[in-house]
């Protein structure tokens, strides 16, 4: 599959990523390897069996709805605050 | 002048006459100097806390891989975006590594994220090998395995792997790294690259020094979702237990592409397996090759959501809050992410995709499934299967340096596939080719630790004689 710079750049735009024109030109040459050797999978035929989210089988494990008090300050590690709320850049 | 073994430090330390404090200054100082010359660390902790406690781990020096949270001490999983980051709580592992009196004396260095083979990816140090210093430790759990192998004191490792993390950089280091069935240990506290991959374990010297951290960290935590329910067992008291008549299975696929040296080695270590009275017997897993191509699938699409995170905001790398929240956060991981982490960013968004989702995304968890299965079908009549870990020996810098971002993935092959089927593995060194260490890999079914690690065990007692 060819892999056009403007794709490169929709999907940057998707994952929040800035990245410079250089990157765009080496990233879409590189993704046309890497999504190659990806496909390799396309090799197996056999879809019918259930795709392993988990690597074991895991039930839904649930805890007590109950509201807990943090124990730690989950403000410390931030400059952006202000009171008790976290500021950030404006949404709309 | 022979360093003490664990085991040999653990009876002195439970005397009252033990000068902690003599012990202490001297770790801290050999610490500093193993980082002059090999720079296995990120942080070095000066005044690691002593617990009143002295639990089943007194007073041992234990590093702890820097994607793992410790309190109070810098937590950067290697990456810039979270340069000064202080978690204010441990990981459960770190928790239970306190309480039985363990020190933390510091964070080892890796791959951004876990992401590399080789952990020459990294913003930080960047680890030499001890045995050659031209040459890398492996990735991406590379601080960990160089820190245990120059350490001149008494000390395990935690490290953690998502592709074969552990396992690569002990093969590389000659050391023994041990990675447990997926959902063992608990994450809690551990910064993800793949929730479904990510396990949590240890590098050691020998196998009883993996074989007793398990035996610590191991265990339900009500604060993971994924983290098994089972009881508490002492990994310790399967290593003396007779290994004769055991059975394993000898995959052909995993010695195609492999270094002839590292095969003939390897095979020696099935002959010395055979000595100590285990039977093998030839095998085939044609679903290995898919592994890989699946594994990457699946790793790069879960850290493209777990690296959503790191926004800017809460913790880590921040920038002048200015434009709005969308352009703010690309801005921040702009600075902030290495190439290689925006490159699996961008692959595990890609693939996530509508129109591309089920081609690549679903159809790799199907193909995961079968993989899973087909390891089932050899543990119905195996004990263990034996591979060699790495394809290659340890690699020169300047070799890793010209390698293209899918022929660094290729180096996986072999450590993969038991890590996306969530299998437990231990790599143990077998022999050396050109001076330099070969591991050779032992894969067990799920929760069957206790049958590798004594393998492993009586394979290292006969190795040695």
């Amino acid at each position: 599959m060819k892999i056009e710079k403007t794709t490169v750049e929709h999907v940057s735009k998707l994952a929040r990523i800035k990245i410079s024109e250089e990157e765009i030109e080496k990233f879409a040459n590189q993704f046309e390897s890497i999504l190659k050797f990806f496909s390799m999978i396309d090799e197996i035929k056999e879809t019918d069996v259930e795709p392993a989210f988990q690597p074991i089988e895991i039930k839904n494990s649930y805890r007590e709805d109950e509201a807990k008090k943090f124990e730690w300050d989950p403000l410390s590690n931030t400059k952006h605050k202000e009171g008790e709320y976290f500021k950030g850049p404006r949404v709309v | 002048m022979k360093v003490r073994s664990v085991r040999e430090f653990l009876e002195e330390a439970k005397s009252e006459s033990f000068d902690l404090d003599g012990f202490l200054e001297k770790v801290v100082r050999s610490c500093k100097k193993i980082q002059e010359e090999y720079s296995p660390f990120i942080t070095i902790v000066e005044k690691p806390s002593k617990s009143k406690n002295r639990g089943k781990l007194p007073y041992l020096p234990i590093s702890v891989k820097d994607n793992i949270c410790t309190k109070g001490i810098q937590t950067t999983a290697g990456s810039k975006i979270l340069e000064g980051y202080i978690p204010p709580f441990d990981a459960t592992c770190v928790e239970n590594v306190l309480r039985e009196g363990g020190l933390i004396i510091g964070k080892t260095a890796m791959d951004e994220f876990g992401f590399g083979t080789f952990t020459t990816n990294c913003y930080y140090s960047i680890p030499k090998n001890p045995i050659d210093k031209r040459r890398v430790c492996g990735g991406s759990s590379g601080g960990a395995a160089c820190l245990t192998l120059a350490a001149d004191f008494p000390h395990i490792a935690i490290a953690q792997s998502t592709g074969g993390s552990i396992a690569c950089p002990s093969s590389f280091t000659g050391t023994v790294g041990l990675t447990p069935t997926y959902g063992l240990v608990s994450r809690f506290g551990l910064i993800d690259y793949a929730n479904s991959l990510d396990k949590i374990g240890c590098i050691g010297k020998e196998v009883y020094d993996v074989a007793l951290l398990l035996s610590i960290i191991a265990g339900y935590d009500e604060k993971d979702s994924t983290s098994i329910n089972k009881e508490k067992t002492d990994y310790t008291k399967f290593l003396e237990e007779n290994v004769k008549g055991l059975k394993v299975a000898i995959p052909r696929e995993y010695f195609e592409g492999v270094d002839q040296e590292i095969s003939q080695r390897v095979w020696d270590g099935i002959k010395i397996l055979e000595r100590i009275g285990i039977e093998y017997e030839e095998v085939s897993l044609p679903l290995t090759r898919y592994a890989l191509p699946s594994y990457y699938i699946i790793a790069m699409a879960e850290a493209s959501t777990n690296l959503a995170k790191f926004c800017g905001l809460r913790y880590g790398l921040s920038l002048e809050l200015k434009g709005n929240f969308n352009e703010y956060f690309s801005e921040v991981r702009e600075v902030g992410f290495g190439e290689e982490a925006k490159r699996r960013v961008m692959l595990g968004t890609f693939v996530r995709m509508a129109g591309y989702r089920d081609a690549y995304y679903l159809k790799a968890l199907k193909v995961r499934k079968l993989i899973i299965n087909e390891f089932k079908k050899v543990f119905s009549k195996f004990d263990a299967i034996v591979a060699p870990t790495m394809p290659i020996v340890a690699p020169r810098f300047e070799d890793v340096e010209k390698l293209e971002p899918v022929e660094v993935y290729m180096m996986d092959v072999l450590t993969v596939p038991p890590e996306l089927a969530g299998l437990p593995n231990i790599s143990i060194p077998c022999g050396y080719v050109r001076n330099l260490p070969v591991g050779m890999h032992l894969i067990g079914d799920h929760f069957q630790e206790g049958k590798i690690l004594k393998i492993a065990y009586n394979f290292e007692r006969e190795w040695r004689k």
